[in-house]
């Protein structure tokens, strides 16, 4: 699993994941995540699922984990490029109307 | 003759596979501090479980014997006219064999009991097969941290039960026969010897080893051997795991205070 | 669709206590497939279970997981093949002492670093896909029997297997409900692709969800099949099963009467 930030602008940060979002490899990009979504000033995170091949339950926590910082601050989560697998994996957890909106 | 012949040999059998199952339990429940899960909370829990269990009781028993010990000791004592010693025979006698004993048998009451009755429960529910479908070793998941934490409850409360029992010999010996307090605890004082410490904290050792190590094991087994798996045999296996601990109790005390003599 | 095998069956046998509860059971359990082994109480389904997830000791040469023989796994092997699967107990084997989330965190909470506050949305997640995510802070005792067998499914999803068994899923509750576990068990296969075994004596709920079932009657293997090949089937035992009939004449019949009339044998 890696984890790539590339900074448009400060407010505008987009994260790059690549390789499998699961149980093991949540610990390690979660702090990563959470310190970027709780960073003051940030207006909208988009982290792009291009190169994620595959995620399972923990993957979508930690996705709600984000989206619940970013929401606290007003601010806005994208996620782009999320294939098919990942959108039916959000949906079983029935969080497809949360992050339906983020697809992008 | 035969027939009883092979009975008997049946029976040996039997007793021989029950105790080797007996000691790889203890074996496997050892082996368990080494593997998953983490064993700080879950003991630390049991330590409280123990002690809650076990505090007033055992506080109620301590001061009673103390004052029992104490009483018995004047009258025995005054015969030969040294009622000054009655300090150091009450705290003998607690710390060398009534403190460990006493909390001993009061935490198998209390606590091991309900230790044996809440695994007879898993077991019956399900829950222990359930434990291993999860790829956990069900014995370092629940016998573990209950081994440990009896391993470190019982020499504590031993050693309440011994203060708690020293004071209530006080009471008596002091407050209402009249014995001077100088020479209740300076008797005491030149009398007990580390020696005599080592042994009461030896012996709870051996008993928390034993009772929970039976308690456990009863639980664990519940309805195994018999095939059935009722409430019923949750208060089998409670009752029976009772008896044998306080038994064994009983019986490594002799043991241990005759090897250590 | 051709899917390869997980689970190969060739001939078990199983006794309890001398007595023979299964008998030479032969069947493939598919990949990626619902496979229903049905029967009516005490036909050796439950006990089939227990052999398939590691619970009862299995003979060599006779239960293949990915072609490997489930009798000869040692310790290491069956905690891998464990860490793959999920089950959920006739009981809900719900831990008394925890609460509905934490229970479903259990294994969670063993085998992964995740933290704390992941594993209670993990946790959030599969109770809601059981209808119980208001419950998650409730101890098992406050619920109803069929709550905690949802929330035992719950808790066998956790580790998001790829092999789920289920003993009698739909038992208890009311059928809205178990409609809704149909539901979910063919949404897990087909969202997820997980292979599903399901143990059941609700024909209804059976022919609802199974790609393949098999019905067993006293230990042996009766007919397995797609099911529509099942109803179709003309052995009289399986149309018996089928269409509810009770047996009129017992098949113990002579044991029955030679005990009451205290005949000797």
């Amino acid at each position: 699993m890696k984890l790539r930030v590339h900074k448009t602008t400060p407010a505008r940060p987009v994260v790059e994941l690549d390789g499998i979002l699961n149980r093991d490899t949540v610990p390690e990009v979660r702090r990563a995540l959470l310190r970027l979504a709780g960073r003051k000033g940030l207006k909208e995170l988009e982290i792009d699922l291009t190169n994620v091949r595959a995620m399972d339950t923990a993957g979508v926590a930690v996705l709600v984990e984000v989206y619940r910082l970013i929401e606290h601050r007003d601010g806005i989560l994208r996620l782009t490029h999320a294939d098919e697998n990942i959108r039916r994996i959000i949906r079983l957890a029935c969080l497809d109307e949360v992050f339906g909106k983020t697809f992008g | 003759m035969t027939r009883q012949i092979t009975q008997l040999g049946a029976f040996a059998l039997e007793q021989l596979a029950y105790l080797g199952r007996m000691g790889l339990f203890l074996i496997h429940s050892v082996r368990g501090i080494a593997r998953p899960p983490g064993k700080f909370g879950p003991v630390v829990k049991q330590i409280q479980f123990i002690g809650t269990r076990s505090f007033v009781i055992i506080g109620f028993t301590a001061a009673f014997s103390g004052m029992v010990l104490a009483l018995q000791g004047y009258y025995t004592l005054s015969k030969f006219g040294s009622e000054g010693l009655v300090g150091s025979a009450v705290a003998l006698s607690l710390i060398r064999e009534l403190g460990p004993v006493l909390s001993a048998l009061m935490v198998t009451g209390r606590a091991g009991s309900a230790m044996c009755a809440e695994i007879g429960i898993m077991r019956i529910e399900e829950q222990i097969d359930a434990i291993e479908c999860m790829a956990i070793d069900p014995k370092a998941y629940l016998v573990t941290p209950r081994l440990l934490a009896g391993l470190i409850a019982l020499p504590l409360l031993t050693a309440y039960c011994n203060v708690v029992g020293i004071f209530g010999g006080y009471l008596v010996g002091v407050e209402l026969l009249g014995v001077s307090a100088g020479s209740f605890f300076d008797g005491m004082e030149t009398s007990v010897v580390w020696e005599d410490v080592r042994m009461g904290i030896v012996k709870s050792f051996v008993f928390a080893l034993l009772m929970i190590w039976i308690c456990t094991y009863k639980g664990y087994y519940t309805g195994v051997d018999r095939g059935s798996f009722g409430a019923e045999e949750v208060s089998r296996a409670t009752t029976s795991a009772v008896v044998l601990a306080s038994i064994s109790i009983l019986v490594s005390d002799y043991v241990v205070t005759s090897i250590m003599l | 669709m051709l899917t390869p095998s997980i689970i190969e069956i060739r001939g078990l046998d199983s006794y309890y206590r001398g007595r023979r509860v299964l008998d030479g059971i032969r069947f493939e359990i598919p990949g990626n497939q619902v496979t229903v082994i049905m029967g009516v109480s005490g036909c050796g389904k439950t006990t089939l279970l227990r052999h398939l997830v590691g619970l009862k000791p299995t003979e060599r040469g006779r239960v293949f997981v990915d072609g490997e023989d489930l009798g000869g796994f040692g310790e290491q092997k069956l905690q891998a093949y464990r860490s793959r699967i999920g089950v959920l107990f006739q009981s809900g084997a719900l831990f008394n002492s925890l609460t509905v989330a934490e229970n479903i965190g259990v294994p969670l909470k063993v085998h992964t670093r995740l933290p704390e506050e992941t594993i209670r949305i993990m946790a959030l997640i599969k109770l809601n896909m059981v209808g119980l995510a208001k419950f998650g802070d409730f101890m098992p005792s406050q619920l109803s029997g069929g709550m905690r067998k949802r929330a035992g499914l719950a808790r066998a999803l956790a580790m998001d297997p790829e092999i789920l068994f289920v003993d009698e899923p739909s038992s208890g509750l009311d059928p809205i409900t178990a409609a809704g576990l149909d539901r979910l068990i063919v949404e897990l296969r087909e969202t997820l692709g997980m292979t599903i075994v399901v143990v059941t004596h609700e024909l209804e709920s059976a022919f609802h969800i199974a790609d393949q079932i098999v019905v067993m009657d006293e230990g042996r293997v009766i007919a397995a099949g797609a099911p529509e090949e099942i109803r179709a089937a003309d052995d009289p035992r399986v149309r018996q099963f089928l269409s509810r009939e009770t047996d009129l004449r017992p098949p113990d019949l002579d044991d029955y009467l030679s005990i009451i009339l205290a005949r000797n044998r």
